[in-house]
Parts: structure tokens; sequence; C-alpha cells
């Protein structure tokens, strides 16, 4: 029931379209998806109802993201593709503030900073990515 | 499946998350109790053997996040009732099976009613626009990904011979419930990427702020779970109760606005019993005033009879399991009396249930 798979748009007819998943061609309504949606366009849908339509540019950008953090240093990976919505989503970092128990608790101010992190390897060397077709 | 796909099923990806949760564990220096509040994540937890990459000492225990699971038994008594007084009652599949009291809607329809098992709250209506001469009632279940599309139904001017038994739940009040419970003790919650990606993860900033745990919004893919367990243990190292969105690619702090409107427009918060829980005020979702002439509870009698306590019933224990106090094979009945095949509770139903992904994938998924 819960379960949301992305699907490529095929054809629309006004709130209904037609959508391939995993190569399964569905129906589904565009009631709530939020967005101008055109042939092509990838959606999120569950129980038959897109609920989100999904930027190809968001996938390509989280990968690489989780490419650089996972090469050590969060904050240079966060500096690095801060610049763009997608990331500045994963980018929002709650700021610590002390509550009178004295401890942090935070308010989310959508910028991206952090508490003083703890121990961290942080590596040098650049992360290699992998090179990837634009269109995918 | 795609490229993009199989980049978040990367082996050396999780096995290097893997070993920075380790690090973590060692700066923690003590147990740690994770929850995450969606059936697919478990899905992808016990299919993707993650337990089994997680350091010593870190639990990551389900909540009630299979809506199947804690629909409570005298929900599906009053679609059972529905059905018996001779309306077409419309299904999702997860449903079908799930015990009432007395019956479940599959020894209803094995007695003669009429259910019908539907992929969308569309193929309801259609339903209903198929049988003009028919009463159809659609069992709407689920939480905000299935309760907006119910809500769009109904405000796009559904039939006069269509009605909604709204049984639909909402997340983030229960998750306040489990967080105060004394004996689970949990310090981080996973919070469920689709649900969130209609509410925004926004609505976890006063949770946040006043129970002080952190909560990530975290994505299906195993990539997505291990990202989403490691930023909480990162919080959980530096003692700071923080809010993060580790499902980009889906999630805003907004949320889908249009699908909330159409949600809030049809649905209004009610207090409610869920299965194994506790009765939670605002956690279950009715239909608001405006909509009563669609609302089945007015149309029918849905004063449920319930029937005696089944003895196995009283032995299961998939409310302690949606509490996160107890796992599938601590209970008698896991596997013997209850199976996917002959199932007791809701949790061996469910295809997000922990007990029926626990047995598809053989038993304690650590193991």
């Amino acid at each position: 029931m819960c379960l949301g798979i992305p699907g490529e748009i095929l054809e629309i007819d006004g709130l209904t379209a037609r959508a391939e998943f995993w190569n399964v061609e569905k129906e589904v309504r565009l009631d709530i998806v939020g967005d101008e949606i055109e042939v092509g366009d990838y959606v999120l849908n569950h129980a038959g109802f897109a609920i989100r339509k999904i930027p190809d540019d968001d996938v390509e950008e989280t990968i690489e993201l989780y490419e650089s953090l996972l090469a050590g240093d969060e904050d240079e990976a966060l500096e690095e593709i801060g610049a763009t919505d997608a990331t500045l989503e994963f980018g929002d970092r709650p700021t610590a503030v002390d509550s009178p128990e004295g401890t942090k608790t935070t308010t989310i101010d959508g910028i991206a900073q952090r508490p003083e992190a703890g121990s961290r390897t942080v590596r040098e060397e650049p992360t290699e990515k992998p090179e990837r077709d634009a269109d995918e | 499946m795609s490229e993009e796909t199989l980049q978040f099923r990367n082996p050396e990806q999780a096995e290097q998350l893997a070993d920075r949760l380790e690090a973590l564990m060692v700066e923690v220096d003590g147990p740690v109790n994770l929850m995450h509040v969606c059936g697919s994540h478990e899905q992808a937890i016990a299919k993707f053997g993650l337990r089994s990459m997680l350091p010593d000492g870190l639990s990551l225990r389900m909540g009630p996040g299979c809506p199947v699971c804690v629909t409570n038994m005298p929900e599906v008594d009053e679609a059972v009732a529905v059905a018996n007084q001779g309306a077409i009652v419309a299904t999702y599949g997860d449903m079908f099976r799930v015990p009432g009291t007395k019956q479940s809607l599959a020894d209803a329809r094995a007695d003669g009613a009429d259910v019908e098992i539907v992929y969308s709250a569309s193929e309801a209506v259609e339903l209903a626009e198929e049988n003009p001469d028919e009463e159809v009632v659609f069992f709407a279940t689920g939480f905000e990904t299935t309760a907006a599309p119910t809500a769009a139904i109904l405000v796009d001017d559904p039939p006069e011979n269509f009605w909604v038994l709204s049984a639909h739940k909402y997340v983030p009040p229960a998750m306040e419930v489990v967080a105060e419970m004394p004996d689970t003790d949990i310090d981080g919650f996973l919070a469920a990427g689709h649900a969130a990606t209609i509410t925004g993860y926004g609505l976890f900033e006063p949770f946040v702020e006043e129970y002080e745990i952190p909560v990530v919004v975290g994505g299906f893919e195993p990539i997505d779970v291990m990202l989403g367990i490691e930023r909480l243990l990162e919080y959980i190292s530096e003692d700071v109760a923080g809010l993060e969105n580790a499902y980009p690619r889906c999630v805003t702090r907004e949320g889908n606005r249009a699908a909330l409107e159409t949600m809030w427009s049809v649905f209004e918060k009610t207090s409610g019993e869920w299965r194994g829980i506790a009765e939670i005020p605002g956690a279950n979702l009715a239909l608001r005033e405006e909509y009563a002439d669609y609302d089945a509870r007015e149309r029918f009698d849905v004063e449920p009879e319930t029937g005696g306590p089944d003895p196995l019933t009283e032995q299961c224990v998939c409310g302690d399991i949606m509490a996160g106090k107890a796992d599938p094979d601590e209970c008698d009945l896991f596997g013997e009396e209850c199976t996917p095949g002959n199932p007791v509770g809701a949790c061996m139903v469910s295809s997000e249930g922990t007990c029926k992904i626990w047995h598809e994938y053989g038993g304690h998924p650590d193991l």
C-alpha cells in the first residue's frame, strides 16, 4: 500500500496519465501531484496516484553527494554542491541552541550549518565521480 | 533497472557506511535504539540484510509503520458489517485477509458478501460507476500517502452510490506516543520518505524540539537506509536533536502542497485506537462534515458485533511489535500457528508487516 514507485509518463489525458514502471504500463492519476506534468517526466506513484514529480537532476546530485560524503569530508561535499536546491535540502543543517536543561536542541533556519562535529577522518584527495550520461 | 537505482545498491558504499557506523558507535560508547516507522523500510532492511551490517549495540526496530497492522480489529469489523449489509466493499489487497474479531473481509466474501480488491481509490470509484444500482463502499486504509488520494477522489465529485469508510491514519502523533513510552527508549527516528513526500519534513520540527530526539527522513534503497542511520548516529554521537532530510530526491521541507491541501480539505484529525499502541489523539483521519454524504458510517450500520477473543489472538504479540517492544521471533506463534498462509495477526498478513517480512526472509534477519 505504501510502496512508492517512480515511473515515466507516456501520455496524458486530463488528470489521467499512462506511465511506465519497469516495463509495465499503468494508469496513474495526476490530481495531487502538485506540479505541471509533461510526457517524459518521472513521477513517484502511490496507489495509483502520482505524489511527486521527480527531477532527474535530483537523482544524479544525490548520488554525487553520497560519493562526496563517503570520501570522508562532509563539509566539503556540502560546499561543493550546496548551490543547488536539491542538495540544499540535504544541507539544511539544524543549528544547535542550548536549551535550559543544557541539552542541545535545534531549530532549522535553512542555513547549511552544523554543530561542532566529533572526530572525523578527513581525506584530502579529491573524489572521482563516475561519468554518467545526462539523459539517464 | 536503471544505473541510478543500482547506484543506491552499491555494496562498497554500504560497507563504507557500515564502517562509519562502527566508528560512530565507538564515540557514542553505549547502546543505541533507533526506530523506523515504515513497512517499506523494514522491507529494505530485511531484503538486503542490513541489520547484519549494523555494529553491536545498535538496534533498529520497526515502529507503528504498517497501516494494515495498526488498523484496529473493530475497524475491520465495520468493513465486514458493511459487506454483510449487501454493499460492495472495495479494499486494498493487503487488508483483505486481516482478521476482525469475527471475520476478515476474505471470510465475508467466502460467505457470499461482495468484496473487491482495488489498487487505487479511483478504481473504487470506477466500481461504483460500473454498478450504478449497487452501493459501493471504499474501505480506505493507510497513512498520508493513501489518504491524499482518497481525498482527491472525494473532491472530484464521485457518484451518489459511492461511500468511504475511513480507517486512514496519521503518523506523527503515533511517533509522539512511542517517544513517550518509558520502555521503548528510542534514541532516534528514521522517518518514512514517502509520507514525508506529502507532508514535508518541516512537520517534524516541533517533535524534535519537544522530545529532543533526532529525526532523519530516509529513502528506501539500501544506501538510503544506511545513510539515514548514519545521519542519526552522527546526531546521537554529538548529543544533538537534529532534523535532516536524507531523501532529497523526493522530499522537501514544505512537502506536496497540492496533496496536503486536498487531504486536509476532506479529512480532520480525530482520536483513535491504534492496534497495540494506544488511543492516540489526532492520529485517525475522519471525513469532515462537508463530506458526510459520502461517509459510510452515516449511511450504514457500522456498530459491529464483535466476536469473543480468539485464544490465538490473545497470544499474538503484534501490538508489542508495533510499539517496538518485541520482535516476531519472540512470539510463540511465529512460523508455527501463525504463517502468511494462515495468519493470526495483521503483522503476518500485510506485505509491510514485520512478521510477514521476517518470515519471508527466513526468521530473524540478523542470522
